[in-house]
C-alpha cells in the first residue's frame, strides 16, 4: 500500500519529526517501497491466531510495594538542557 | 452569548425540558508506599522538586518499569467493592503523546483487558437510594506537575516537576447513568467515602490525590439518545462538581434552545467567573497508538488470590450504617454521621464496646468531639482522648455521676493533652452529688438564705427557683445534680393556693 | 602472539599462573587500539584511567582469590555503546544522546564489572541498534577488520570488530534481529543471542523491547559461555526477565553431537544464498554429519513473512521507545526554541539519523488508527506462527543450523542507498529473534578471504544446548584465524 504525502506528514507529527517538504517527499517514497514489501504479511493465514504477547516465560511480572532510594536532584538532572530552581525548564506549550 | 453565570434560578426551567445525561471520570492515587513501577515513594508530598525520582520515573534511555503487587491489589480490592467482574488476564498498555509531565512520551495504562470490568456503586441522593453502574476500573501511573511560568496561552517557559511522575493512579469509570449534578455530586461523595473505607485512597481533593473529570450531555426529556457531550476537568470539590455541572446545564440548554450548534469539547471550570470555560484542545483527537506495554508480561490472576483480595473488603459505609441502626437503635442520621469515616465509625463501636450506652456515645461523637475536632484541628485519633476513655466519661455522665457540663468542660481539656477525663473526675472529686441526705441540707440552707425568692417562687414565679438552685450550686461548688436539687426545692417550696 | 589475540581462557589461567597482569593485558589493549583502530573505528570512546584502575583492582583479587576469582577478572572487555555505563558517556550511536552520561549501569555491565572484568570503551554501532552494516551510527563507520573496504555487519559491528581485531578479549553486543549473530558471521568470531529473557535488559537502550537481547562476542566458543554465564539469570528490575535459574552451559560443552539431530530449514538455504556461504555451509554440515550427528531438513514455512513481521514490531515498538528522546532532559536540546513543539521536532530531526527516523515513521504508521490490526496485530500474530513452527521443528530435531548471513561482507556504501537490500541481511537471523529462541553464530570457514559464519539455534531456554552444538561446529572446523592487521606504531 502506498503511503502519501498527508499520511506522511501526520506520521512525522504524531512523532513530532520535524520534516521539511523535501523529506516528506523522500520518506513518502522510501516508505512506499518497504510497505510494499510488508505487504507480504497480508497473505499470511492468521486465522485464529493470537498476536504473541509475551516471548519467553512470565518473567516477574510484579514487585513488592517497597521504597528505595531516589537519584539526588543533582544526577536526576544532570543533563537537563534547562533547569530553575531544581524544575525542569521547557518552551511554551503551544 | 454572555460569558458570565448563568442564573440558578434558570436551572428549574431548563431541567424541565432538558435530561442531562452525566458521567463521572474519577481517578484516585493509590496509598501504596512505592511508586508503580519503581521504588521511589508514592507520597510526595512537600518533597523539593525532583528529588523524588530515579532512572525509571524519569524515563532515562535504558530503564524499564516493573508493576507493584500492592498497587494492583488494592485496585482489585476496589473492583470487588463495586460488585465488579475481575477478568484473570490483564495487562498494561502504552498510550503514546508527547507532553513534558509524561517523560517517557507514553504513559503506561490498560486499555483493552483491564482489572476490573462492569459493577455499580450505591449511593443516595435526597434520601433516596440509587445505584450508577461503573463501566470499568484500571490501573496506570501518573504523570508529573506542570507549572506555568504565566498562562499557558502568552509567552513564558514551563517547569516540570517529576516527583509526582510514575505515582500509581486507579481510575474509576461511571457509565452516564446519573441524571442531574446533584446525583453526580452524591456519587461523588459516596465513591470518596468507598476509597476511604477501602483504605486505598486519602480522599484529599485540594492536593489532587482524588481527582474528577464529568462528562454531561443533554437531551430533550422523553428522548434516549445521546446529544453533544463535553467534558468538564479539574472539578476538585463536591461543591464545583455540582455547581460546574449545573453552569453545563444551563449552558447547553440555552445553546440549544437558541438552536446553535454544540461542540464535543473539554472545559474547566473558572472560580472567578463562577461558570465553565472552553479550554484549548490538547490535540484535536490524538491517536494514542495503545498497544501492550512489551516490558511488562500480561498478568493472570488466580481464582483463589482475588478471593483473597475480595475478603480484604471490610464491612462498607452502607452496611454499617444500616447494622448500627438495628444493633443500637440509631437514627438514620445518626449512624450516617458516625460512619462517614471509618476510623471514626471504629472510634464509636470502641466507644459502645467498652460500655458506653449506644444512644449517649452517639450524641455526644457526633455533637462533642465533633466540635472540638474542629475547634482543635485535630482528628479524633490525634486528640489522644481513647475509645475507653470517653466510654468511662460518659459511663458516669450517664448514671449522673457527673453532670454534662463538667464532662464538658473535662472534655476539652483532656482532648489533646492526654488526660483521662474519668480519672480526672476522681482527682478532683469532681463527682456529682445526688445524695438526697447530703443536698437537703444545703437546699434547706439556700432556702433560709434568700428567703425572698424562696417566697417569689411559691407565689407563682417559675424564674425564682434559679436563685436558689444557683445557691445549692455555689455552695457544692457545682457538684449538686442540679434536677435532684431542683426537684428538693420544689418539694420544699409547694405553690401558695391561689388567692 | 598478543595475548589479546589468544582465548579468554589462555588469557585467564596466564592471570593466575602469574604469566600476565591485568595491567599488562590493559596496556596491550591500550596499545592495540592505539595502533588499529584509527583504520577500524571500533571504539567511540576508549576509558583508560577507568580501565587501568579496574586493572589494578582486579590484579589484587587475584593476587588474593586465586582459582577463586570469577574467569572474568582481570579481562579487557568492550561494551555496545547501547548499554548504559555509570559516569560515562552513552550514545547508542546516535547525535541525540550526546554528552548523555547515565546515573546508572546496565545490569550485564555491571555482572561484568562485579566479576573484576576491565572495560576499555564504549564500542560503536548502528543508531539506536538500526541496521546492519554499523554504517548508521551518526559518528564513524567501524570497518571489517579481514577486509577494511568492507562493513562489519550491524548493529554490533564495533563490538564484532574490537573481538575480530583483538582489541580486547571479548565484548558485549546486543541482538535484535540479527544484531550480534550477523556481525559475529561477517567478521569471523563466536556471537550468541540467548534466549529472549535470559539476561535482563535494564541499562539497554531500548530498541525493540520484545526483541532485544545482550549477549557476548569472543574468539570460542568457550569464551562465550563464560561470559554469558557471568551476565544471564533473574534480575528484578527487568519483568521481562527469566526468573529461571541460569543452566551452566559449561559442563556439556564438549559432550559433541554425536547422536544428535539436526535440522536444516529447507526455506533458508532456498533463500538465494551467496555461492561462497552456500559452499561453507554445506561443508560444515558434513563436517557435523561425520561427527556423529544426523541432519535432516526441516520446514519453517513462516519464514516468508518473519522478516515483515520484524519490519512492522521492531519499528512500532522502537517509535514509542524513543519518544523519551526529546533533548529536554538529555541529549543536545534546542534552548532557543520558541515553543515546546518546536523544542521537540528539531532536537529530534536534528538528532535522529535518517533510517532511525524512517523507522520511527514506519513503526508509528503500524500502530496509527486505523492500521493498527492491518501491521501491528498482524504482524504479532505472524510471530506466533512463527514461534509454532520452530515448536514443531524442536519437537523433531534438537537444534537447527543455518547460514547466518546471505551474503559475505560487503562494501562500505554498497546498501546505503537501498533501506530494503539492507533489510534483507537480515534474513537468516530475524525468525529466531521472533521466537525468542536462542541462537549463535559460529565462524565455520571463508570464502574469497572473507569469514562465513553458521548459525545454530535450539529450543527456548536451551541455551546450554545451543552452545554445545556450537562447540562442535568449532571443533569441526577450527577456530577462526584472526585478521591479518599489521600493527603500526602510533603516530
Amino acid at each position: 500500500m502506498p503511503i502519501d504525502r498527508d499520511a506522511v506528514r501526520h506520521v512525522a507529527e504524531l512523532a513530532r519529526l520535524g520534516l521539511d517538504p523535501a523529506d516528506v517527499e523522500r520518506a513518502a517514497e522510501q516508505l512506499t517501497v518497504i510497505l510494499r514489501a510488508v505487504d507480504e504479511l497480508q497473505a499470511a493465514d492468521i486465522a485464529g491466531i493470537d498476536p504473541t504477547l509475551q516471548v519467553g516465560d512470565p518473567g516477574t511480572p510484579t514487585r513488592s510495594d517497597t521504597v528505595e532510594p531516589s537519584l539526588p536532584v543533582e544526577r536526576a538532572l544532570a543533563g537537563t538542557l534547562s533547569q530553575e530552581a531544581g524544575l525542569i525548564r521547557v518552551a511554551q506549550i503551544q | 452569548m454572555s460569558e458570565g453565570a448563568l442564573r440558578a434560578s434558570d436551572l428549574g426551567p431548563a431541567l424541565a425540558r432538558w435530561e442531562p445525561v452525566i458521567g463521572l471520570e474519577v481517578h484516585a492515587q493509590l496509598l501504596t508506599r512505592s511508586k508503580m513501577f519503581c521504588g521511589c515513594r508514592a507520597d510526595y508530598a512537600g518533597l523539593p522538586p525532583n528529588t523524588n525520582t530515579c532512572p525509571t520515573c524519569l524515563g532515562l534511555p535504558g530503564a524499564l518499569p516493573v508493576a507493584n503487587a500492592e498497587a494492583i491489589r488494592q485496585t482489585v480490592r476496589t473492583g470487588c467493592a463495586l460488585q465488579s467482574r475481575i477478568p484473570l488476564h490483564s495487562k498494561f498498555d502504552r498510550k503514546n503523546y508527547f507532553y513534558p509531565d509524561l517523560p517517557k512520551g507514553y504513559q503506561i495504562s490498560q486499555y483493552d483487558l483491564p482489572l476490573c470490568v462492569g459493577g455499580w456503586l450505591e449511593f443516595e441522593v435526597a434520601g433516596v437510594e440509587r445505584a450508577a453502574r461503573i463501566t470499568r476500573v484500571h490501573l496506570e501511573e501518573d504523570a508529573g506537575k506542570l507549572f506555568h511560568g504565566g498562562e499557558i496561552h502568552h509567552g513564558g517557559s514551563s517547569l516540570v516537576d517529576l516527583n509526582r511522575a510514575g505515582v500509581p493512579l486507579m481510575e474509576i469509570v461511571g457509565e452516564p447513568d446519573l441524571r442531574t449534578p446533584q446525583e453526580a455530586r452524591a456519587y461523588l461523595v459516596a465513591l470518596r467515602q468507598l476509597l476511604l473505607y477501602l483504605g486505598v485512597n486519602d480522599g484529599n481533593m485540594e492536593e489532587g490525590s482524588l481527582r474528577c473529570d464529568a462528562n454531561i450531555s443533554l437531551r430533550p426529556r422523553g428522548d434516549d439518545g445521546l446529544g453533544v457531550r463535553t467534558e468538564v476537568k479539574n472539578l476538585n470539590s463536591f461543591r464545583i462538581l455540582q455547581r460546574a455541572l449545573e453552569q453545563e446545564v444551563l449552558r447547553q440548554a440555552a445553546r440549544l434552545e437558541a438552536q446553535l450548534p454544540l461542540r464535543q469539547e473539554t472545559r474547566g471550570w473558572s472560580e472567578a467567573e463562577g461558570t465553565t470555560v472552553a479550554q484549548r484542545s490538547k490535540e484535536a483527537a490524538d491517536d494514542y497508538r495503545y498497544f501492550p506495554d512489551p516490558d511488562l508480561p500480561p498478568l493472570t490472576l488466580s481464582p483463589a488470590w482475588v478471593e483473597t483480595v475480595r475478603a480484604e473488603v471490610p464491612e462498607l459505609p452502607r452496611a454499617r450504617a444500616l447494622r448500627l441502626r438495628q444493633a443500637h437503635g440509631l437514627s438514620h442520621e445518626e449512624a450516617r454521621g458516625l460512619t462517614e469515616r471509618p476510623r471514626e465509625a471504629d472510634y464509636f463501636e470502641r466507644v459502645v464496646g467498652a460500655g458506653a450506652p449506644a444512644a449517649v456515645a452517639a450524641a455526644w461523637q457526633l455533637n462533642e468531639l465533633a466540635g472540638l475536632c474542629q475547634r482543635t484541628h485535630r482528628s479524633l485519633e490525634a486528640s489522644g482522648l481513647t475509645p475507653e476513655q470517653l466510654a468511662r466519661l460518659l459511663v458516669l455522665v450517664d448514671c449522673r455521676e457527673v453532670s454534662g457540663a463538667t464532662a464538658k468542660e473535662l472534655l476539652a481539656e483532656a482532648f489533646g493533652s492526654g488526660a483521662d477525663p474519668a480519672e480526672l473526675v476522681e482527682a478532683r472529686g469532681l463527682r456529682q452529688v445526688s445524695d438526697e441526705a447530703a443536698l437537703t441540707v444545703h437546699v434547706e440552707a439556700a432556702i433560709e438564705a434568700q428567703p425572698k425568692a424562696a417566697q417569689d417562687y411559691r407565689a407563682g414565679n417559675d424564674r425564682a427557683l434559679a436563685a436558689l438552685v444557683g445557691q445549692v450550686m455555689g455552695a457544692t461548688r457545682g457538684r449538686g445534680d442540679a434536677r435532684v436539687v431542683s426537684r428538693l426545692l420544689r418539694e420544699r417550696l409547694p405553690r401558695d393556693p391561689p388567692s | 602472539m598478543s595475548w589479546l589475540l589468544r582465548p579468554l581462557t589462555e588469557q585467564a589461567h596466564a592471570l593466575r599462573s602469574g604469566a600476565v597482569t591485568s595491567a599488562e593485558l590493559v596496556e596491550e589493549t591500550l596499545r592495540r587500539i592505539g595502533c588499529l583502530d584509527g583504520r577500524v573505528g571500533a571504539f567511540l570512546r576508549v576509558t583508560p584511567e577507568d580501565a587501568r584502575a579496574a586493572a589494578h583492582a582486579a590484579d589484587l583479587r587475584l593476587r588474593a582469590e586465586g582459582e577463586a576469582a570469577p574467569d572474568l577478572c582481570g579481562i579487557p572487555i568492550g561494551l555496545k555503546d547501547v548499554l548504559c555505563t555509570e559516569g560515562v558517556e552513552t550514545t547508542a550511536g546516535s547525535r541525540i544522546l550526546q554528552g548523555f552520561v547515565p546515573p546508572y549501569s546496565a545490569t550485564a555491565a555491571l555482572r561484568l564489572a562485579e566479576a573484576g572484568a576491565v572495560a576499555v570503551g564504549k564500542c560503536n554501532c548502528d543508531e539506536f541498534a538500526m541496521g546492519s552494516s554499523t554504517e548508521n551510527s551518526a559518528y564513524q563507520p567501524t570497518r571489517n577488520p579481514h577486509a577494511l573496504d568492507r562493513v562489519p555487519g550491524g548493529s554490533s559491528g564495533g563490538s564484532a570488530a574490537a573481538v575480530s581485531a583483538g582489541l580486547v578479549t571479548v565484548a558485549l553486543g546486543t541482538d535484535t534481529g540479527g544484531s550480534i549473530r550477523q556481525p559475529a558471521g561477517l567478521c569471523g568470531v563466536v556471537g550468541f543471542k540467548p534466549t529472549y529473557g535470559r539476561v535482563s535488559r535494564y541499562g539497554l537502550i531500548a530498541f525493540a523491547s520484545s526483541l532485544d537481547q545482550v549477549g557476548p562476542f569472543a574468539r570460542t566458543v568457550r569464551d562465550c559461555a563464560l561470559v554469558y554465564r557471568a551476565i544471564a539469570g533473574p534480575d528484578r528490575r527487568d519483568a521481562t526477565c527469566s526468573a529461571r535459574e541460569v543452566e551452566d552451559p559449561c559442563p556439556q560443552l564438549s559432550l559433541g553431537v554425536a547422536g544428535l539431530r539436526l535440522g536444516v530449514p529447507v526455506e533458508y538455504v532456498e533463500a538465494g544464498l551467496e555461492p561462497g556461504v552456500r559452499r561453507v555451509f554445506d561443508e560444515a554440515c558434513q563436517r557435523l554429519a561425520a561427527a556423529g550427528a544426523g541432519i535432516e531438513p526441516v520446514s519453517i514455512p513462516s519464514t516468508r513473512f518473519a522478516l515483515a513481521a520484524y519490519y512492522v514490531i521492531a519499528p512500532a515498538e522502537a517509535s514509542s521507545n524513543l519518544a523519551r528522546m526529546d533533548g529536554l532532559r538529555f541529549g543536545p536540546g534546542r534552548p532557543d526554541a520558541r515553543t515546546l513543539r518546536e523544542q521537540l521536532e528539531e532536537a529530534r530531526h536534528h538528532g535522529f539519523g535518517p533510517e532511525v527516523q524512517r523507522r520511527i515513521m514506519l513503526g508509528t504508521y503500524a500502530l496509527s488508527r486505523g492500521y493498527y490490526d492491518a501491521y501491528y496485530r498482524r504482524a504479532q500474530q505472524v510471530r506466533t506462527l512463527v514461534a509454532q513452527d520452530f515448536a514443531r521443528a524442536f519437537a523433531k530435531v534438537d537444534a537447527i543450523l543455518a547460514p547466518t548471513s546471505p551474503t559475505l561482507a560487503f562494501r562500505l556504501g554498497e546498501r546505503l542507498t537501498d533501506p530494503l537490500a539492507m533489510y534483507q541481511s537480515d534474513v537468516c537471523t530475524v525468525p529466531f529473534s521472533l521466537a525468542g529462541v536462542p541462537a549463535v553464530s559460529v565462524p565455520a570457514g571463508s570464502a574469497e578471504g572473507l569469514p562465513v559464519g553458521l548459525q545454530v539455534a535450539a529450543p527456548t531456554f536451551a541455551d546450554a544446548l545451543c552452545l554445545r552444538v556450537a562447540q562442535a561446529v568449532e571443533t569441526a572446523c577450527g577456530v577462526a584465524e584472526p585478521p591479518a592487521l599489521a600493527l603500526e606504531p602510533v603516530r
